[in-house]
């Protein structure tokens, strides 16, 4: 072998350095590949990889494109109308994704290096998942949020669910920005801990009553759309589904997985999304907030959303778990900024579900 | 004072570490809880080359572990340059060549070393992401003991989805050999439980394809089974 470049090369040791590892050690390599796509090509190695990809325990689904399907799965090729982002978009029925060329070699050798057609094949998140058998922890990333916002308006989500939800918390502001000159500052703050007069008559309280909506639309939405890779999954233990723009996050652990598969699940009305329940909704306001790093948020808000069936949203256990939730929530300097709303008056809504 | 505890690697050489160092390995921390390490403790497995790495590991990570609880104590949340710093040393500790860094897999595993465990096999498995999987092959040496029956059989099944049982092609047509083909006809057979469902396509007219596959994914079969070249 004449290889002059190769990582790692040491040419008096030409021997399969696999061959030395027992399989439980191959495992937890896979594992820390996790990446779908990279398993897929990791099984057509050889028949050892082969017998072992399918037993891997963690699994991450990196989704690039989205595309609508309407029937005829041969229309899946044509990279279909941007993604809508308006409000109340169309969900999709089908989340496709393309599987980057895994035999890229096979050309046309008629044309040059032309190839004959377009080397895409588009397999959704189930059908590509069908070969792994034992899936405890499973990450799906979108390549983008839901909710279409304008510029510079913070909105981020949260949600757990069971067999419907349970828990949502919504960080969101008007304006992120770095820390504004100090005349703005003083003009936001009449800051006396209430919300002021202005925020319902300015927009503000409708404003966060569509993020609201939409985040639950969203998340209800992503919900639905695991139903078959639930049903595939039984070993499944915490089920991740996020997106690349860090927008919207459901998660699913043991306990919420067991009580999915066990209750049945609502559709609602137009049965492309579960439904969400009745609910309280707790807001909370500052009309601006410091956040580490030298950032600053505007019309700074907090949701905490609950079903009301779970019982008085008064108890002090509850509250406890609720504000636990909402600490883990978010990351980074919106970690501190749900901590400081969290302090903040309270306000209680009620929505209908939907 | 610190308890020193003694190790000796397969070909003989005698290692003295601190007690705190050596307990980062879990076997030699139940070792040492049962009494065992009196006189110093046997490490068969493992050659003086792994164990010095293994042990200069365990060292920097433990005055890490020493640091960071200092700096915890002290709400002070500068630790990042810390993290960063023992980042950058893991990865410059991990730059071996292969088969001392799958000699550090088989040492963490024995010695049962989480951190180092993760940390070796995470570096692989950065090797393998991104590859095909005859450049996996070749980085690892590793042989394709797949016959080129089962290798068409899981390119067909990784692009249609469906198995080389269910699919036979019977190929007619002209194509030219130095244009594109614009005008190809296949006879595509498919096997649908009930015995075989012709499918007949031809390119250019987008015309109907029986059976389902469409016309793209019939061209892709075929590709994958070797009959277009």
């Amino acid at each position: 072998m004449q290889n002059k470049t190769r990582i790692h090369a040491d040419p008096s040791v030409d021997q399969d350095q696999f061959d030395r590892i027992p399989d439980s050690l191959v495992l937890l390599i896979l594992n820390k590949i996790a990446d779908v796509r990279s398993l897929g090509r990791c099984s057509a190695v050889s028949k050892r990889f082969n017998s072992l990809v399918p037993g891997v325990h963690d699994v991450y689904v990196k989704i690039d494109r989205v595309v609508t399907v309407d029937g005829d799965s041969d229309d899946a090729l044509d990279p279909s109308s941007p993604r809508p982002r308006n409000l109340f978009s169309h969900f999709l029925k089908l989340m496709m994704f393309t599987l980057l060329k895994p035999f890229h070699h096979l050309r046309n050798t008629n044309g040059g290096n032309k190839p004959l057609f377009p080397q895409l094949s588009h397999h959704s998140p189930a059908q590509v998942l069908k070969n792994f058998t034992h899936i405890r922890n499973l990450r799906i990333e979108l390549p983008a949020g839901d909710v279409g916002t304008e510029e510079g308006v913070l909105l981020r989500w949260r949600a757990e669910f069971g067999s419907t939800l349970q828990n949502c918390m919504i960080l969101g502001g008007t304006r992120v920005d770095r820390k504004p000159a100090s005349a703005e500052q003083e003009t936001a703050l009449e800051d006396n801990g209430s919300i002021p007069e202005s925020f319902y008559t300015n927009g503000g309280l409708k404003l966060r009553v569509v993020w609201t909506i939409c985040s639950l639309i969203a998340a209800s939405t992503r919900h639905y759309l695991l139903r078959p890779i639930i049903k595939d999954h039984p070993t499944l233990k915490s089920l991740v589904l996020t997106d690349a723009d860090g927008q919207g996050t459901l998660s699913m652990g043991v306990k919420q997985l067991k009580e999915f598969r066990e209750k049945p699940l609502a559709a609602s009305a137009s049965s492309n999304r579960t439904q969400v329940p009745a609910s309280n909704m707790k807001l909370r306001y500052a009309p601006y907030l410091e956040l580490p790093g030298g950032m600053g948020l505007q019309g700074a808000t907090l949701v905490t959303i609950k079903p009301t069936s779970e019982g008085s949203c008064g108890s002090s256990s509850r509250r406890k778990e609720t504000d636990a939730f909402g600490c883990g929530a978010f990351d980074g300097p919106f970690k501190a900024a749900a901590k400081a709303l969290m302090k903040r008056r309270t306000y209680l809504l009620e929505m209908n579900g939907f | 004072m610190a308890e020193k505890i003694i190790l000796k690697s397969s070909d003989g050489e005698v290692f003295e570490v601190e007690e705190t160092v050596a307990m980062e390995s879990q076997t030699i921390k139940h070792m040492i809880e049962d009494d065992c390490a009196g006189n110093g403790i046997p490490l068969p497995n493992v050659t003086s080359k792994i164990l010095s790495k293994v042990i200069e590991y365990c060292k920097r990570h433990v005055e890490a572990s020493a640091a960071a609880a200092s700096k915890y104590a002290a709400e002070d949340s500068s630790s990042k340059p810390a993290d960063n710093e023992l980042k950058a040393w893991d990865e410059e500790f991990v730059r071996v060549d292969q088969a001392t860094l799958f000699d550090l897999i088989l040492a963490a595993n024995y010695l049962n070393i989480k951190g180092l465990l993760d940390l070796t096999c995470q570096t692989v498995a950065d090797m393998i992401k991104g590859k095909t999987p005859e450049e996996i092959r070749k980085t690892f040496n590793i042989k394709n003991d797949f016959t080129p029956e089962e290798e068409d059989e899981m390119k067909v099944r990784l692009i249609s989805g469906k198995s080389t049982k269910h699919i036979a092609v019977v190929w007619q047509s002209v194509v030219k050999a130095t244009e594109p083909p614009t005008c190809m006809r296949l006879v595509f057979v498919m096997e649908n439980g009930n015995g075989w469902l012709p499918a007949v396509v031809t390119s250019g007219s987008r015309a109907s394809a029986f059976g389902g596959l469409g016309e793209y994914n019939c061209l892709r079969c075929c590709l994958a089974y070797g009959l277009l070249r």
